[in-house]
């Protein structure tokens, strides 16, 4: 399948290993894959890019994955809609991540060390199917 | 005529008896007064000393760092020391006889003003409680006290109420600013939760990996590969879990958690934790025996918080008891009165009681099953993981919650437990966090 017609999943990671395990395994999906090492980059990517999902991080430097989602919920008609998944291994009960995933509607909340990696490209090919 | 004059001699007798008794009584006098001007200076000293007395005890209320408010009956202030006036910002106004209700403004952490006849003060006066509490930052309510130029600080208050011949008269407060203990909390759970992220970032990238590489989208692998990548991969949940449950006891400890309660059907709730867990229950060919009453039983509870006692427990049944045995779960409700499982109940409850054919509990273990890390010696050697923590974890959730825990076991005969809510429910618990799903 060419590149430009694979569907684009943007993650925003910054351990590297842990990002490409992901990146390998969606990659072996089908998926066509792009990388941010923190918000900021993960911004400016996703919004060049408009990729069809995001796997979003949390806890990273420069700007963090709450932040991106939230500047990028604001910022265009696609910022509002992208589905977003959130993982991370802080656990949602924070209050402000219970915030944040109230108001900028994150998909899913995933706790990676809780998730198996075949269970997440499970959730990520649920989510896709929806929105089409 | 003699008897009516008296002679000079006579007259001059009479003198001289008249002016003895007079300085009689004129040494008399001088006597007295001199004893009443020693008592007068005695009187003088006294009043100094008791002055000095009072002095002292002035200074010394004074001088406590705590702030003192003593009221009487109807809420008057007797008195308010230095501490007192200086951190609610009214020094140095004469306080005495003012309403302690419109001197000292209370609210909740959120803002919320705290109702009259919900403060501590009106609390202890009313006789409500003996010793009315707002601890620290682990337990109770936080509340607020709000200065006289509206600026707050979060506060431990304990009043106690005065009481003579059975009859309250007023009360005592003392309190205390607990700004730098709360920032002190804030800063350690900041801190664990941190901490836990941190500790689970290696372990994650190597279960990602692990998992990779057992997937089959990769180079084939031989069985001994196979098997050594399963074991990392089992090895490193381990310690998955093992900072998960470090995570929940150390929420547990500094009381953070959350209780947040919900009506339940709570038979329906073990049924499903059992359901998930049949895979593991048939895998070790084990029989799984489930009495549940007839009616459903509506109970409030924490769901999140009662599964994981469930969930501990059943997987603890399954985990010590040998291929084959058997697993008896049964939901009842006991009435106050009864007894079960050697336990005289106190009051209406919901129990779960979870019983197995396995290893038992050692004698010598029992009354150590519940603290942290502790494994029982049989129990290590049949399976080697377990973080020692998942009885402590439960017990805790059931002492914060109006619950209650205990067991009856007998080593390579079986294990019995029992776990109690009363039917009005759990309590519910204001806390900053939830537990983790281990």
């Amino acid at each position: 399948m060419p590149e430009d017609k694979k569907t684009k999943i943007l993650i925003v990671e910054d351990e590297e290993v842990i990002c490409k395990a992901y990146a390998d395994e969606l990659r072996d999906e089908g998926f066509a894959i792009l990388i941010a090492k923190n918000g900021q980059v993960g911004l400016e990517l996703a919004l060049r890019e408009k990729p069809d999902l995001i796997l979003l991080d949390i806890l990273m430097p420069v700007m963090d994955g709450l932040t991106m989602m939230d500047q990028l919920r604001q910022k265009d008609l696609y910022g509002k809609n992208v589905p977003i998944i959130l993982l991370t291994n802080l656990s949602a009960s924070e209050e402000k991540i219970m915030k944040a995933i109230t108001k900028d509607e994150p998909a899913y909340y995933l706790v990676k060390s809780d998730w198996n990696l075949s269970a997440v490209i499970e959730k990520i090919k649920e989510r896709l199917a929806r929105k089409v | 005529m003699e008897n009516r004059e008296k002679t000079t001699e006579q007259l001059k007798e009479d003198l001289r008896k008249t002016r003895e008794e007079l300085a009689i009584q004129k040494w008399g006098l001088e006597k007295t007064l001199g004893g009443m001007k020693v008592l007068v200076k005695e009187l003088i000293q006294k009043g100094k000393e008791i002055e000095g007395a009072k002095a002292k005890d002035e200074a010394l209320l004074e001088s406590i760092g705590d702030g003192v408010i003593a009221i009487n009956s109807e809420g008057k202030i007797i008195l308010m020391n230095q501490a007192a006036q200086e951190m609610l910002g009214w020094h140095p106004e004469n306080m005495a006889g003012r309403l302690v209700y419109d001197v000292v403004m209370i609210e909740d952490e959120k803002g919320n003003v705290i109702p009259r006849e919900k403060r501590p003060v009106y609390l202890a006066l009313a006789g409500t409680t003996t010793t009315t509490t707002t601890t620290t930052t682990t337990t109770g309510p936080t509340y607020v006290y709000v200065r006289k130029d509206k600026t707050k600080f979060p506060v431990a208050i304990k009043v106690t109420p005065t009481v003579v011949d059975n009859k309250i008269i007023g009360a005592v407060e003392v309190f205390r600013d607990i700004t730098k203990e709360k920032e002190i909390d804030r800063a350690k759970s900041e801190f664990v939760s941190l901490a836990s992220h941190q500790l689970k970032t290696p372990p994650t990238a190597i279960k990602l990996l692990t998992e990779r590489l057992l997937g089959g989208k990769m180079d084939k692998l031989t069985e001994k590969q196979k098997e050594y990548l399963n074991d990392i991969h089992s090895e490193n949940q381990r310690s998955i879990e093992l900072v998960n449950a470090l995570l929940n006891v150390s929420r547990i400890e500094m009381g953070a958690f959350t209780i947040q309660l919900n009506e339940k059907n709570i038979c329906a709730v073990v049924q499903s934790v059992l359901y998930e867990l049949k895979s593991v229950i048939d895998k070790k060919q084990l029989k799984l025996e489930e009495v549940h009453p007839e009616k459903s039983i509506t109970v409030p509870i924490d769901e999140a918080l009662f599964r994981m006692v469930l969930n501990n427990l059943a997987m603890n049944a399954v985990n010590y008891t040998a291929e084959g045995g058997t697993i008896h779960i049964e939901c009842k409700e006991v009435n106050k009165g009864e007894t079960l499982g050697e336990k005289l109940f106190a009051e209406n409850s919901f129990v779960v009681v979870v019983s197995d054919t396995g290893y038992g509990i050692p004698k010598q273990a029992q009354d150590k099953l519940f603290t942290k890390f502790f494994r029982a010696d049989n129990a290590r050697e049949k399976h080697t993981d377990g973080t020692g923590l998942g009885l402590y974890i439960v017990k805790s959730i059931l002492d914060n919650s109006g619950g209650s825990i205990w067991f009856t076991s007998e080593e390579n005969k079986g294990t019995t437990f029992y776990v109690a809510i009363p039917m009005t429910g759990m309590h519910a618990k204001i806390g900053k966090k939830e537990l983790v799903d281990i």
